[in-house]
């Protein structure tokens, strides 16, 4: 034992220099002499260093995000091991030099891109190398590029640490493991996805409308805002087309609904909107832009994809079912346009997959857990590796075709497959340490042996039966979509940092929204017919502070103005000026020549995280292309057959032609002012100067300024 | 070879599904044990490093159902001995004999330590707000200590004795949670 007494408070000072790196020459040796001197002081030295590396330790993201209980304590179980999907440097974020460099490029495009759009953009098939000894009279299926890599990274093993364990547990049970079979929370996974069947509870339509109502109402008495007016028809019925169908109503449509007479006329109008095509096609755009982006990838058949949505947007498929089939995927990519989702976000060991799936259909915003802990709330870095995992088996495969008889090359498909791959993901925490994840959902671990197929079961864990957060997060998103504005300032992000607006109703609407069985066009039903859908987006003295873009919470007191989409535009371009009927096409046609029109707005930033920007909105592209693209000269051409053509030659009054494309591009007819300003520049130009009328260009103008008006560019 | 052999050569060496388990669950302990010979967490991490790629490199010569930590402690204490070689003439160091001793009474103890650092997660629960940020700042990742002063505005003597006293009064708090649970 000790005979050199040493004061506790001493040593306790020693210790502290050394954790912080303040020690002299002899304060080291008369620590180093303490410590050798006396166990009291040796076993102190070790607390104290176990203290400051722990906390260290645990500060650099190795810790649980809650704790676990020894039951869900998640155990590597490998009966047939496989080689782990090992990590690789590409797991950090790279890629950002090359999205400067396409960020400066931007600048140049946005001024050159009308010289060049109207090229064709090549698209690269992909390189397909086939093998020789394939005999050429058998129709060869040759898997070829995007396999997984599973070859190790060079320098040094996979290296991870410590598994979020109970440590109560594993202190008494010292060095001998507990290797216990994961006890899987979940039943076998089913082939199907059951409907939920609407609970008998569910009340009418009316009665939600009016709890939207009743919460609004009330927050604008404690806010004391006056609502603004009721939206007059031609105002309503333009954002109701915009919103459902994508695009303005054609003046016969305007025309009718105006005549109308009726008290339920916009209810009406609801119902055979979302009966509509029209419907289908709208949301198929939202959702193919949402879920694969804009940007073309020679491995994903958009045409496929835009099928699946359509084809369930359509026939009403309850969301549950369409994340399902998002998630659980499997097999040709053209047969089943679903897969194109994921093939679309599988690189970079899938974390874009991840990032994404957690984004659109949750509300929350994972892709910085990639690489850190959320400084500002609990969102751990594991828990993104944990849901990543759920992705670990599966890859995609290109397959190549050949004719049998003539052993010429056909075009190919993407596979989506599932491998039959166990074990854990590896992860580097900021500190660059390895650690381990297993596929976890929501507290539920799943069994990650590779008989499992992880994906089935996150389809399983995250859509079956009431799951607020994915009604939440799809209510989030439509409401953003209606009135220009979400709950939270971001559809994407309904994280516990960012407070929701009306957080009951949202609550109460989740609600009603999974009692309908996820009805999608009932939530529109219910929106569209809502009072604040009804008011105008004119604002009054009493209102003008309801405004979002100052950075406070939404009120809805008014309808907020949004800027149109790039497909809106071109939509309602199409819709005004009838500029399709001048070469009609089909719809296949059709939809390509839109898809060509928007890549001009397209920048792809090749990052990991696939990311996209449309360079539409209020952008010099945007007024470039309609003040002067091709799209405009067609819209302007007076031949016959043309729209403008057609109104010109009509045996009608320069009013009936003024309203005629007042109501095209604006739905609505014209002011008494603007209808006088209109009319002195007909007539002004129908006495030329040079003793020839004008008519036909003083229309074109006329026209022209229509569509480049700022109110033909927005959804108010 | 091709690379076809090289793959198999790779998973016919890959280790055993216990071994991934064993190594995992070490890493912390194993990380404790080397900063208690070299004092400094950023140091230790990357002998931690070294040492991993000697494990992983040797998991075949590991005899399952023997001593895990005894196994990985001396490829540590070998990663600690090259470390020291290395940074003998910049550093202050401390004796063999110094190390030799704290890595034995280490290894003796382990047990013990491992249940005071369960009790941690509670202590630091239970600190004050104010003295938890401090905390939770010096040990921010990237951190080194020396900077916090600047950043939250305050005389470096003024944090350093802050941070002494919260670590002394976590150590109490763990003191008196295993006095608690023991039994009596």
């Amino acid at each position: 034992m000790s005979t050199v007494q040493q004061s506790p408070a001493e040593l306790q000072l020693l210790l502290d220099g050394l954790c912080e790196d303040r020690l002299t020459p002899d304060q080291m040796s008369r620590l180093e002499h303490l410590v050798l001197t006396s166990s009291e002081a040796r076993w102190q030295y070790l607390t104290y260093m176990d203290l400051h590396g722990t906390l260290y330790w645990d500060a650099a993201g190795a810790g649980s995000p809650e704790p676990l209980s020894s039951q869900e304590m998640p155990v590597y179980v490998a009966p047939e091991e496989i080689t782990p999907t090992v990590p690789s440097a590409s797991k950090k974020r790279s890629g950002q030099r090359m999205s400067l460099a396409i960020g400066a490029l931007t600048a140049c495009l946005a001024i050159m891109f009308f010289v060049v759009w109207q090229q064709p953009v090549p698209v690269n098939p992909p390189v397909v190398t086939v093998p020789e000894t394939v005999s050429k009279n058998i129709a060869a299926v040759i898997p070829t590029e995007r396999v997984r890599s599973t070859i190790p990274r060079k320098h040094g093993p996979p290296i991870s640490i410590d598994q979020p364990v109970n440590e109560h547990e594993a202190g008494s049970s010292g060095d001998s493991l507990l290797v216990q079979e994961p006890k899987p929370v979940l039943e076998p996974k089913p082939d199907v996805f059951t409907t939920d069947t609407p609970s008998p509870s569910l009340v009418s339509s009316e009665t939600v409308i009016a709890r939207i109502n009743d919460e609004l109402q009330t927050r604008w008495n404690v806010l004391s805002l006056l609502p603004s007016a009721r939206a007059d028809d031609s105002e309503w019925l333009r954002r109701v087309y915009l919103d459902i169908m994508g695009r303005v109503p054609t003046v016969s449509e305007a025309q009718a609904f105006l005549a109308d007479k009726r008290e339920q006329k916009r209810e009406t109008l609801v119902d055979e909107l979302l009966n509509d095509s029209g419907y289908a096609r709208n949301f198929t755009t939202k959702w193919t832009n949402l879920l694969i982006g804009r940007s073309s990838n020679p491995q994903v058949n958009r045409e496929a994809f835009e099928k699946f949505l359509r084809v369930s947007f359509a026939g009403n498929r309850p969301w549950n079912q369409i994340v399902a089939d998002l998630i659980s995927a499997e097999g040709n990519n053209s047969e089943n346009g679903a897969t194109n989702f994921l093939i679309a976000h599988l690189n970079n060991d899938a974390t874009p997959a991840t990032a994404v799936c957690s984004k659109l259909f949750l509300g929350r915003q994972v892709h910085c857990n990639q690489c850190h802990n959320n400084p500002y709330d609990k969102t751990k870095q594991l828990a993104f590796w944990e849901l990543n995992s759920f992705f670990q088996q599966t890859t995609s495969v290109y397959r190549q075709r050949r004719d049998p008889n003539t052993g010429r090359l056909l075009s190919g498909f993407t596979e989506l497959v599932t491998r039959d791959a166990g074990g854990p993901t590896y992860f580097e925490t900021q500190n660059g340490l390895m650690q381990v994840a297993y596929p976890r959902y929501d507290g539920k671990v799943v069994d990650s042996s590779p008989e499992t197929n992880r994906r089935s079961e996150l389809a399983r864990l995250m859509t079956t039966g009431e799951q607020p957060q994915l009604a939440a997060a799809f209510i989030n998103r439509m409401w953003e979509h209606f009135f220009g504005i979400g709950f939270t300032r971001n559809a994407d992000d309904m994280g516990p940092h960012e407070p929701a607006s009306h957080p009951e109703l949202l609550a109460s609407l989740s609600e009603q929204f999974m009692r309908s069985g996820y009805d999608i066009k009932q939530l529109i039903h219910w929106i569209c017919l809502s009072e604040p859908y009804q008011l105008s987006s004119r604002f009054s003295e009493s209102n003008r502070n309801d405004d979002p873009s100052l950075g406070d919470l939404p009120a809805f007191s008014r309808m907020y103005v949004k800027p149109m989409t790039a497909e809106q535009t071109y939509d309602s371009f199409l819709t005004a000026t009838k500029a399709h009927q001048v070469g009609a096409v089909d719809w296949t046609q059709a939809e390509r020549n839109r898809q060509q029109w928007l890549r001009q707005f397209v920048v792809a930033f090749h990052t990991d995280e696939n990311d996209e920007k449309m360079a539409f909105e209020g952008s010099i592209g945007n007024a470039l292309s309609l003040m002067n693209g091709p799209l405009i000269d067609k819209a302007l051409d007076t031949s016959a057959g043309s729209f403008l053509g057609e109104i010109v030659r009509q045996k009608s009054s320069e009013a009936e032609k003024i309203r005629s494309l007042c109501l095209a591009t604006l739905s609505r007819p014209p002011s008494p002012s603007e209808f006088s300003s209109m009319k002195k520049m007909l007539r002004d130009a129908s006495v030329s100067h040079d003793g020839k009328p004008h008519l036909n260009e003083a229309y074109q103008d006329l026209f022209w300024a229509l569509l480049n008006s700022n109110e033909f560019a927005s959804v108010h | 070879m091709t690379d076809e052999a090289a793959d198999e050569k790779r998973i016919e060496s890959s280790p055993s599904s216990e071994f991934v388990q064993l190594f995992t669950h070490h890493q912390r302990r194993l990380f404790l044990y080397i900063l208690s010979q070299v004092h400094n967490p950023v140091d230790a991490e990357e002998i931690l490093q070294e040492t991993n790629v000697v494990i992983w490199s040797k998991c075949s010569k590991f005899q399952p159902g023997t001593n895990f930590l005894a196994w990985v402690s001396q490829i540590a204490n070998f990663e600690v001995m090259k470390y020291r070689t290395r940074k003998r003439r910049e550093k202050l160091v401390f004796s063999d004999e110094f190390l030799e001793t704290v890595a034995e009474a280490s290894l003796e103890r382990s047990e013990e330590l491992e249940t005071r650092r369960a009790a941690l997660a509670d202590c630091l629960n239970k600190l004050r707000p104010k003295d938890r940020e401090l905390i939770q700042q010096r040990y921010a990742p990237g951190e080194r200590g020396k900077h916090l002063a600047e950043q939250i505005g305050r005389p470096a003597n003024s944090v350093y004795q802050s941070l002494g006293r919260i670590r002394r009064s976590l150590l109490d708090c763990i003191q008196q949670r295993l006095t608690a649970e023991a039994p009596s």
